[in-house]
């Protein structure tokens, strides 16, 4: 069960319960039960279950996130199904987050991988009425809802109760087929990058279901000891039959049926409900030509290959080498003269020649697009492979997330990079049409390069990462702790995070989670707060008020609460924005309606004090009046000043005229005084 | 071609005034010859009359005008009596040796020589301070203005 309202969400962050009723206990652990994850006991809080666990998820290889939803609801008998899903309190003021689903009915059918377990071979009928037909069974239902298993293995599979069916453990809390051993993978699959491997196909769970047998028959691993280049190349030379089972002695009944669950082609494989009846799957028969082989080795990186598709593998696996060889067409020459495959050659020929007259494809990437594709062509199961490093396309998501999380695969990183820049998956898809679903790749390619294109922090590859897993938290160093999966859980963990945080609580990894998360575009807020500090200079504060739009956007979603921690943060680079009111008595004002919303912590509350545009207008029309007045006043001032002489003047002239009047009037008084006397 | 402006500004004003002074000097004849008496009286009465016109350096000669203003008020009366007299030169002589007369007379046009100082002044000094009171207010209102809209630092 998922969570979807914001008040589910708020009680999972106060109360530290998963959907609000499961709570972790941490202090059970449940090893034999994580199937090589960390797993906890769980108490369901609502109706008092305590037949729970909860397998802990790593922070940079994410839950998956398609069947935690689709199987939340499911009921599918043998198989363990997620029940919900959250973060939940790990230790002190540290959350994590797990994938809730049953506790199995018994102990996983292999305690651990490190073999020999000794006297553990299961006979025929057991093989089949308690492995075989109920898992193949749960395989079968999964397959029904489009979903994979992808860690089918002994340490997932666990013993029924009075040795009834066996159920298959959970695949929810990893990528898929992230913790496969590279023996329960196909080759195709093995090869790839651990995290990109991919959904893959119900085909490659029934490979890894054929192999759990080979190990139960055998009683310990097929190829132990082996290192994972060994197992492939054995698996590349031999096939997958003939490599695993060694000199194991298989049941007569069995061995068609395995042989059949371990082809290579997984088109040839037998559906799991074909499986669920063993006498119906052991009837098929798949007539396959044997791969040409060669008289003569071709050497590439030290691998001597006698095929195509372990040349395919070889060319993979030393890219430099691999390139020189096919330019000066020493790969091509093998194939047609040793190999006896003209068509192969010629194909690879038209390669070589083709990509010249290319425009599309950047001269910089030539060599790994030739690449690419002739490995495509040799070995249409073969993974997308780009200068050694391979994986499937839909592995993108958890690839990128890995890489992303991890400094040390930074290369790794740069190489995917130019992948999805290359839109290369379209490529590679092109050069085996008959596997994939075009379009729909073609679509995907573009919607991942359109968001790796965009400018400043609300694109790139950890955009990508976060985009491509749901379930994937925000990885910041400020909130590492707090397993943020969705954005209403991002306000709280940032305002626990706030003291001692620094001004510019946003960093390129939070802007990234919120691009991915938000419903909405924050690209102008995001290109703005990554621009320098040294650049913040006009208007003033604009990446302080960046970051408030921004968290004032998220707490949206949350507006009943208020983040008086974070606001006291974010309070100082949104401050400078006062310095857009000219006037110091509105500017006044403005600050104290601003720290009283700081003091709510109220982020909406503190933007609307700062970005009112209207009350901005009356006061630059003001600052425009003040100038005016000002230019006045200056004028007037420098006037007066002057006209000193001016006025002196003046005053002599009134002078002289009051004087002039003054003896007028005495003149008339007194001559009017002299007639009358 | 000469301009014709020029020369007048230069040359009219000691022209007209030597004109004035042949003017005056024709009329001050004519009364000499044609009524001695009052001749005798009005130099004797106006005689600082004529030092502020001879002194007043100004075209419009204002102090002079005040002075000779001045100088009519207090004469009216010596030239009464002189009128009631009948205007004989003997008369004349007498006022104008009337030392009481004279001194009122010539006191009048050094008050109204004294006004053409002292009202300049006055004016100019309460025109300054007028002024100074203006500048005052401006500059309180430009204190006033550039603390409200100065930015702070």
């Amino acid at each position: 069960m998922a969570l979807q309202s914001p008040q589910d969400a708020v009680s999972t962050f106060d109360d530290g319960l998963i959907a609000g009723i499961y709570g972790v206990e941490t202090g059970l652990p449940l090893l034999e039960y994580g199937a090589g994850q960390p797993c906890f006991a769980v108490i369901d809080h609502r109706h008092g279950r305590r037949d729970l666990m909860a397998v802990q998820a790593a922070v940079h290889a994410p839950a998956r996130a398609l069947p935690v939803n689709a199987l939340a609801n499911q009921k599918i008998e043998d198989l363990l199904l997620p029940i919900a899903h959250g973060r939940a309190v790990l230790g002190q003021g540290t959350y994590a987050c797990f994938v809730v689903m049953p506790k199995p009915p018994g102990p996983a059918l292999w305690p651990g991988l490190v073999p020999p377990l000794a006297g553990q071979s299961w006979g025929e009928r057991d093989l089949m009425e308690c492995v075989l037909r109920p898992l193949a069974q749960a395989l079968a239902k999964l397959q029904a809802v489009a979903i994979t298993h992808r860690a089918v293995r002994p340490n997932n599979i666990f013993r029924g109760r009075n040795h009834h069916a066996a159920t298959l453990g959970g695949a929810w809390a990893a990528p898929p087929a992230m913790l496969q051993p590279c023996v329960f993978e196909p080759p195709y699959s093995a090869h790839c990058h651990q995290a990109g491997r991919g959904e893959g196909s119900i085909a490659d769970d029934v490979y890894a279901l054929g192999v759990v047998l080979i190990a139960l028959i055998g009683g310990m691993l097929p190829m132990a000891g082996a290192d994972d280049e060994t197992i492939i190349r054995r698996k590349l030379e031999h096939g997958s039959f003939k490599a695993l089972v060694g000199d194991v002695r298989l049941p007569p009944g069995m061995a068609d049926l395995l042989r059949l669950m371990l082809a290579e082609d997984p088109e040839h494989r037998p559906q799991p409900a074909v499986l669920a009846d063993p006498s119906t799957a052991r009837a098929r028969r798949i007539a396959t030509r044997p791969a040409p082989r060669a008289q003569h080795p071709i050497k590439i990186g030290g691998l001597a290959v006698w095929d195509a598709r372990n040349l395919a593998y070889a060319l993979s696996r030393a890219p430099k080498h691999a390139v020189s060889l096919l330019r000066s067409h020493g790969i091509d020459l093998w194939l047609r003269r040793t190999l006896g495959e003209p068509l192969l050659a010629a194909r690879v020929d038209d390669l070589i020649k083709g990509q010249a007259d290319d425009p599309v494809i950047d001269p910089a990437n030539a060599d790994g697009v030739l690449l690419m594709r002739t490995i495509a062509l040799l070995d249409p199961l073969a993974p997308l492979c780009w200068r050694g490093l391979a994986f499937f396309p839909d592995g993108i998501g958890p690839l990128c997330a890995t890489l992303s999380g991890d400094a040390l695969q930074a290369p790794q990183m740069d190489l995917l990079q130019i992948v999805i820049h290359e839109e290369a998956c379209s490529l590679w898809g092109e050069a085996r049409p008959a596997r994939m679903d075009m379009a729909m790749l073609r679509l995907d390619c573009r919607q991942q390069r359109v968001i790796l294109r965009v400018g400043g922090w609300a694109g790139g590859m950890l955009r990508l990462a976060y985009t491509l897993n749901p379930l994937l938290a925000c990885r910041a160093i400020s909130v590492r702790h707090d397993a943020v999966l969705r954005l209403h859980d991002l306000l709280p963990a940032l305002d626990r995070a706030a003291p001692g945080a620094v001004e510019f609580v946003i960093d390129a990894d939070i802007a990234a989670f919120i691009s991915a998360r938000y419903n909405g575009r924050m690209d102008s807020d995001f290109a703005i707060l990554a621009q320098h500090e040294d650049l913040d200079i006009d208007p003033p504060g604009h990446r302080g008020l960046a970051q408030l739009r921004v968290l004032e956007r998220i707490g949206e979603q949350n507006p009943t609460r208020g983040w008086p921690a974070l606001a006291a943060v974010v309070l100082q680079p949104a401050r400078a924005a006062l310095l857009q009111w000219r006037g110091r008595t509105a500017r006044s004002a403005r600050e104290a309606a601003l720290l009283q919303a700081a003091s709510r912590g109220d982020m909406a509350g503190m933007l609307a004090v700062l970005s009112d545009s209207h009350a901005r207008t009356i006061d630059a029309q003001h600052h425009a009046l003040m100038a005016i007045e000002l230019r006045y006043i200056e004028s007037e001032t420098e006037r007066l000043q002057a006209a000193g002489p001016k006025r002196h003047a003046m005053a002599q002239t009134t002078g002289n005229e009051i004087a002039a009047g003054i003896g007028m009037m005495a003149l008339a008084v007194a001559a009017v005084v002299t007639v009358l006397s | 071609m000469k301009v014709r402006g020029a020369s007048d500004a230069k040359g009219d004003a000691p022209r007209r005034a030597g004109r004035r002074l042949w003017l005056a000097g024709i009329a001050g004849g004519v009364l000499l010859v044609f009524a001695p008496s009052s001749a005798i009286l009005g130099a004797m009465l106006l005689l600082p009359t004529a030092l502020a016109w001879i002194g007043d350096r100004e075209p419009s000669q204002p102090t002079a005008r005040v002075v000779l203003l001045f100088g009519l008020t207090a004469a009216c009366g010596p030239f009464d009596t002189l009128w009631h007299a009948g205007y004989r030169a003997a008369a004349g002589l007498a006022l104008s040796a009337d030392v009481r007369l004279v001194a009122i007379a010539w006191s009048a046009q050094a008050g109204g020589w004294l006004l053409t100082q002292i009202l300049p002044v006055l004016i100019s000094t309460w025109a300054d301070a007028q002024a100074k009171t203006q500048i005052q207010l401006f500059t309180n209102r430009k204190a006033e203005l550039l603390q409200e809209w100065t930015d702070p630092p």
